[in-house]
């Protein structure tokens, strides 16, 4: 059995320790190193959000389990992702309004998904003491956002925008050991926006003239905003956007990410099919290979129909098959060198937004799914070590 | 809160004992209307917009903020409750600050943020983001699902945890709304065949309604301050003074009508008499100030263009002064329930606050202390003094 170290980590593989989380690569493989210099895989849960549980239906189960945030954060979150065999504490927004229709097609007619409106804050994370993930929303561009504002990446406002963010978030999370890195924006659209809009100096170029131009405008995204968190935060590892991996990535944004950021962080979801998810092995390890970075998958998920959410229909019929999908999804790419993490899509299944996640709209876990989940990510260290071994 | 003489411990007037309720409520009586504190005691509103740490984080003064306060937290409790209770203040009006120069704002104190100041407050709800001095505005179809949902999210996110906090004085909305008819009918199909008129009535009527739905399905007892409505040629942008329809529809579903107008009161006041007579409700002066020049501002700075001028004094001593007049005047008019002071803290950015980025408080903050230690005699000898003017005048 894998012995763990303080932050999940695999006690019995040690790196130098920096007293921070780094990126390693080491005999063709690339890990995560957490602060006491342990190997790390950032097996993550995203969209932890407490509205979820303020429903009608379900707020006297808040008020009986919990009754406020920080009882919440430790006896349900932390609880809960430790007994599952999750270490990090992902992106936290969670998806409450707005819908797709029956498929949901990146090029296709605009979505607009509300997101809720505030990420937990550096007291939460301190309440739950467990590796976490931060997000700048450096531009509000992402492809769910039906109403995205692609500001001038030159403009002096973007430089000033961009030292508010670190300087108001990245200053309260410099010295904490907890904190893995910075993620950017959430599926940023570099490939155009289904609403239409684009880049001040990108429109009505196509071709290779817009991705000549792609490469300077994402180049001095990515430089001002890396500049002005390093001013904050010399610190902590820059996990950079979390590309639309399911849209596609203009190979002119991965080589301009290239100097600024650490990780190459992506949403992939997968159909259950072995073919969708070979694809994304392939992908994964084209963009890698492109890059040159460790890869965390920053969100991937899957749903079936439910009491509260029928209309979420998809190739998985109930929640034991989702827990097979999720070990054959991941079970995809979890051997590959490059890969050091993967953050899971949804906790609590709420209405009106998502409409799933490992745990009931009544706040108890669907446990065909999880035990499935527990039992692979536990094992993963082991895994790790006989691959290295054999 | 610590009980100062004469105030109770919201704020309140203490010579004064109506009803309690347990919550912030208003009243009308024949002199006009006031707040009452959940304790029954008249209130004027004197609070403070725009509250940000990051105001003390820029490179020349981290060290300030390390050494002061060292946590959010601790700068909540520390510096800006410390600050504004010296300073006689009584309520945090929102804490959105203003952050680049393309009027990007700060987020809002979280609820938990908020509840834990152990101070009058009132949050405001991102409920739709259709601001006019914002560049990315958003339009949306207000008669659809998804909107209700949204709202729905935003009462869960902001009442769920507030609904029994005596603290929160109310709810207020959007900063300066655009009520852009064209932009609305781009989004919303059910308006083809209607008249402007008749499609603006029913957006702005199906808007409050939503909203004002949203909030009392998880929260019966607060009071709800709506919109910061717009006040006429405040703008480089030109006349921005709402459409009376959106004063008649909004009287159902609001208990205050938050006004956000940056001049002075004699300016403003012809036009707050009518809007206030439209939805019978009290006026919250919700957010405005007067400037001087500073270490950041000059005389001649752009900020001063477009009307702002109005708002322009010589020094720290004249502001202080020309905040008296203000209250004074505005609480002599019957209907106004109190005022937000614009900007707790300069930054780079807006450049004037009552203490500098390096948390040194302004000499205005003095007369301010001043007036506010006996706000509720002074407003009474204003409103008296007024009166035997008037007499002596009629005479």
């Amino acid at each position: 059995m894998t012995e763990f170290s303080a932050y999940g980590g695999d006690a019995g593989r040690r790196f130098p320790a920096t007293g921070f989380f780094r990126v390693e690569q080491s005999a063709g493989r690339w890990f995560l190193v957490d602060p006491d210099g342990a190997a790390f895989v950032s097996i993550g849960m995203n969209h932890v959000d407490e509205s979820n549980l303020k429903f009608p239906h379900n707020a006297a189960i808040w008020r009986d389990r919990y009754g406020d945030r920080d009882t919440w954060i430790r006896r349900g979150v932390v609880h809960d992702l430790r007994s599952w065999g999750f270490n990090t504490v992902g992106w936290t927004q969670e998806y409450i309004s707005g819908g797709w229709g029956t498929a949901l097609d990146w090029f296709g007619d605009p979505i607009d998904l509300g997101h809720s409106t505030a990420p937990w804050g550096a007291a939460d994370f301190r309440t739950a003491n467990m590796p976490y993930v931060l997000q700048l929303r450096v531009q509000e561009i992402e492809d769910w956002n039906g109403y995205p504002s692609f500001k001038d990446v030159y403009s002096d406002d973007f430089d000033v925008y961009c030292d508010y963010l670190a300087r108001s978030i990245c200053f309260d999370h410099a010295d904490d050991p907890n904190l893995i890195g910075y993620f950017l924006v959430d599926i940023p659209a570099w490939l155009p926006h289904a609403a239409g809009d684009d880049f001040p100096q990108l429109k009505g170029l196509h071709g290779d003239a817009r991705n000549q131009k792609l490469y300077d405008v994402a180049s001095r995204y990515y430089e001002t905003i890396t500049r002005h968190i390093r001013r904050y935060d010399p610190n902590h590892l820059v996990l950079g956007d979390r590309y639309n991996g399911n849209k596609g990535i203009p190979e002119a944004v991965l080589r301009a990410m290239q100097p600024h950021v650490d990780v190459f962080s992506v949403q992939y979801f997968t159909e259950p099919t072995e073919a969708s998810r070979q694809g994304m092995r392939e992908d994964l390890a084209r963009w890698h290979e492109i890059t040159g970075k460790p890869v965390i998958n920053a969100d991937l998920g899957n749903w079936a129909p439910t009491e509260l959410n029928p209309h979420r229909v998809s190739g998985l019929e109930n929640q034991a098959e989702r827990g097979e999908d999720y070990v054959a999804a991941i079970g995809a790419i979890v051997d590959e060198p490059w890969l050091v993490g993967w953050h899971w899509c949804g906790y609590v299944e709420n209405v009106g937004g998502r409409g799933w996640g490992v745990k009931d709209p009544w706040d108890e876990p669907y446990d065909d799914l999880v035990s499935r989940m527990r039992d692979f990510n536990v094992a993963v260290h082991e895994r790790g070590r006989e691959q290295a071994d054999g | 809160m610590a009980e100062r003489d004469g105030f109770d411990r919201y704020g309140g007037d203490l010579r004064t004992q109506l009803a309690a309720t347990g919550f912030f409520r208003t009243e009308k009586s024949d002199s006009g209307w006031r707040l009452v504190t959940p304790e029954g005691h008249p209130f004027f509103i004197v609070g403070i917009a725009h509250v940000d740490d990051s105001a003390l984080k820029y490179a020349e003064s981290i060290d300030v903020y390390r050494e002061r306060y060292g946590s959010r937290s601790s700068w909540i409790s520390d510096c800006v409750v410390a600050s504004l209770r010296g300073w006689g203040f009584n309520a945090l009006a929102w804490t959105k600050q203003w952050v680049s120069p393309q009027m990007r704002h700060s987020p809002e104190w979280t609820p938990d943020e908020y509840r834990g100041s152990g101070f009058p407050y009132i949050p405001h709800i991102d409920f739709l983001s259709f601001e006019r001095w914002n560049q990315q505005a958003v339009y949306k179809d207000v008669f659809g699902t998804d909107f209700e949902d949204w709202c729905d999210y935003q009462a869960r996110y902001w009442c769920a945890p507030l609904a029994d906090d005596p603290n929160l004085v109310g709810y207020a909305y959007t900063a300066r709304p655009h009520w852009d008819i064209a932009r609305f009918r781009e989004v919303t199909p059910s308006l083809e065949g209607l008249d402007d008129h008749e499609a603006l009535r029913r957006v702005v009527r199906r808007y409050y309604q939503v909203t004002h739905d949203a909030i009392r399905r998880y929260d019966p007892d607060h009071l709800i301050f709506g919109d910061l409505v717009e006040g006429a040629d405040t703008l480089p942008t030109g006349p921005s003074e709402p459409p009376p329809v959106v004063f008649t529809e909004m009287g159902e579903y609001v208990d205050v009508l938050s006004v956000n107008w940056y001049h002075p009161f004699d300016i403003m006041r012809e036009s707050l008499d009518a809007w206030q007579r439209l939805c019978d409700k009290p006026v919250f002066l919700s957010d405005s100030a007067f400037v001087a020049p500073n270490d950041l501002l000059t005389r001649d700075d752009p900020l001063f263009e477009g009307g702002w001028e109005k708002l322009r004094v010589q020094d720290e001593k004249e502001r202080g002064e020309a905040y008296v007049e203000m209250v004074e005047k505005a609480y002599a008019s019957g209907y106004v329930v109190g005022w937000g002071w614009c900007s707790f803290m300069q930054n780079k950015v807006r450049k004037y606050g009552l203490k500098s980025r390096f948390d040194e408080p302004y000499e205005c903050t003095e007369i301010m202390q001043d007036f506010n230690s006996h706000l509720y005699a002074n407003l009474d000898a204003a409103v008296s003094k007024r009166s035997h003017r008037t007499e002596g005048a009629a005479r």
